[in-house]
């Protein structure tokens, strides 16, 4: 009888459990969330991972891509630039949306991006007359690392990932956040304000723990993919928010036009922040060196 | 008895002083209700511009209309105080290497580059 009860528990443990892991995905959306640093990539062998290449190990050891998952929305950027071949100097990055769909598979829907990576979505998009490019992934979370492998489980590379730490608690700016209105100052004064041509012009910026990235996809307004604009710009970096409309942003490195590598937190920038809801603000740039960020007022709308 | 009339009438001031420079939530509540109905009177403008070209061009127009002023602006403000040049000065920008450079013109190319680029999902493809 002892047995019995003891198979019984047993079993329903072992069921539950697999249960859990194969349909709640609720806690896999809190456990991606967040910043990853590209660390490498695995390889595959008959889909046994064999070996980890490391980037720091490797010939271009100074590589670097970071990805973000927050709220339902994925950005990265990496340091690759081509002078030769590209008209813009630094690398690329990209912005889209993500579903999970399993503990081990997600696809993301990339809409808009920089550099090189840019000019390939938007000649992609349009020859295709569709928003995105879908990329279905089989990946691997643990509690230190993701990997993401695209083209199926019988792929021979993942992209292997580890967690960048949160440097400070949950913000009122902490979120997605898409340019809506700019506004113009001269001498301090504002002068005019007028709306972001959405179908034109992207400007996605993701705030989550003091980490920050933004993209700016100018393709669509600037037209001529031979000219350095078309590249837009991206940046990676640390931010501080008081909650009392003070935000400080130290860059770090940037993409399309935006050629920049600057250790962590050695040149700030200054924005004032006014909020006119939970999902509107406005961003001021203070005088500052940055002299295309100074009196410069960008409105954001938080994307849900 | 004087330094406590002083006192409390220091107080009553500081008192007073704290009240009047609290910061006042409807004053806040109304500025942002007024940008709220401004922006969406900006939105009501910009959904007249029917195509994407119109809203492109009022876009850039807006910009170049605020750099415009501020560098009218910036041409009018002279310094003619203790010190002043009656000339403005040109700079030497011969020995300016990096200036006096020709920009090389380079084509975007949707082929990737030969160099160690590391494998990427987004660029292998």
């Amino acid at each position: 009888m002892k047995n019995i009860i003891l198979f019984i528990i047993t079993s329903s443990l072992i069921l539950s459990c697999n249960n859990e892991q194969k349909n709640d995905t609720s806690s896999y959306k809190s456990d991606i969330s967040g910043f990853w640093d590209r660390k490498g990539t695995v390889e595959y062998v008959n889909g046994v991972a064999v070996d980890t290449l490391l980037i720091e190990n490797s010939d271009n050891s100074s590589y670097k891509q970071i990805k973000a998952y927050v709220d339902g929305n994925i950005i990265w950027m990496n340091n690759s630039a081509d002078t030769i071949n590209n008209p813009w100097n630094a690398g690329m990055g990209g912005y889209g949306k993500f579903k999970i769909h399993s503990y081990d598979s997600l696809t993301e829907f990339m809409a808009n991006g920089t550099g090189w990576y840019g000019a390939y979505l938007k000649n992609y998009k349009d020859s295709l007359n569709v928003s995105n490019e879908t990329y279905p992934m089989s990946v691997n979370l643990t509690q230190n690392s993701y990997s993401q492998k695209t083209g199926g489980p019988d792929s021979k590379r993942a992209e292997y990932y580890e967690p960048l730490e949160e440097l400070s608690p949950k913000t009122k700016i902490d979120g997605v956040w898409k340019r809506v209105y700019r506004i113009n100052y001269v001498n301090g004064i504002p002068t005019d304000t007028i709306s972001i041509p959405s179908d034109a012009l992207l400007d996605v910026k993701v705030m989550h723990r003091g980490r920050y990235m933004y993209q700016v996809d100018e393709t669509g307004i600037v037209g001529d993919p031979n000219k350095a604009a078309y590249g837009g710009y991206g940046g990676y970096g640390q931010f501080d928010y008081d909650d009392n409309g003070n935000l400080a942003e130290w860059p770090e490195w940037g993409s399309g036009n935006s050629l920049r590598s600057d250790p962590p937190r050695t040149n700030v920038i200054y924005h004032k922040v006014v909020f006119y809801s939970d999902d509107l603000f406005l961003q001021v740039g203070k005088d500052t060196l940055e002299v295309n960020q100074s009196n410069l007022g960008l409105v954001y709308k938080r994307i849900k | 008895m004087v330094f406590k009339k002083f006192y409390c009438i220091n107080l009553v001031l500081l008192l007073a002083f704290l009240i009047c420079c609290k910061p006042n939530n409807k004053d806040n509540i109304e500025n942002n209700d007024k940008a709220l109905d401004a922006f969406s009177k900006i939105d009501k403008q910009s959904g007249e511009l029917f195509t994407k070209n119109d809203r492109i061009a009022a876009y850039k127009n807006s910009i170049e209309t605020s750099e415009n002023q501020t560098k009218s602006l910036n041409k009018k403000s002279t310094y003619n105080g203790y010190g002043s040049q009656n000339k403005s000065r040109k700079i030497n920008t011969k020995n300016n290497s990096a200036e006096t450079k020709k920009n090389k013109k380079t084509n975007y190319s949707f082929k990737k580059s030969g160099n160690t680029q590391t494998f990427s999902t987004y660029s292998t493809n």
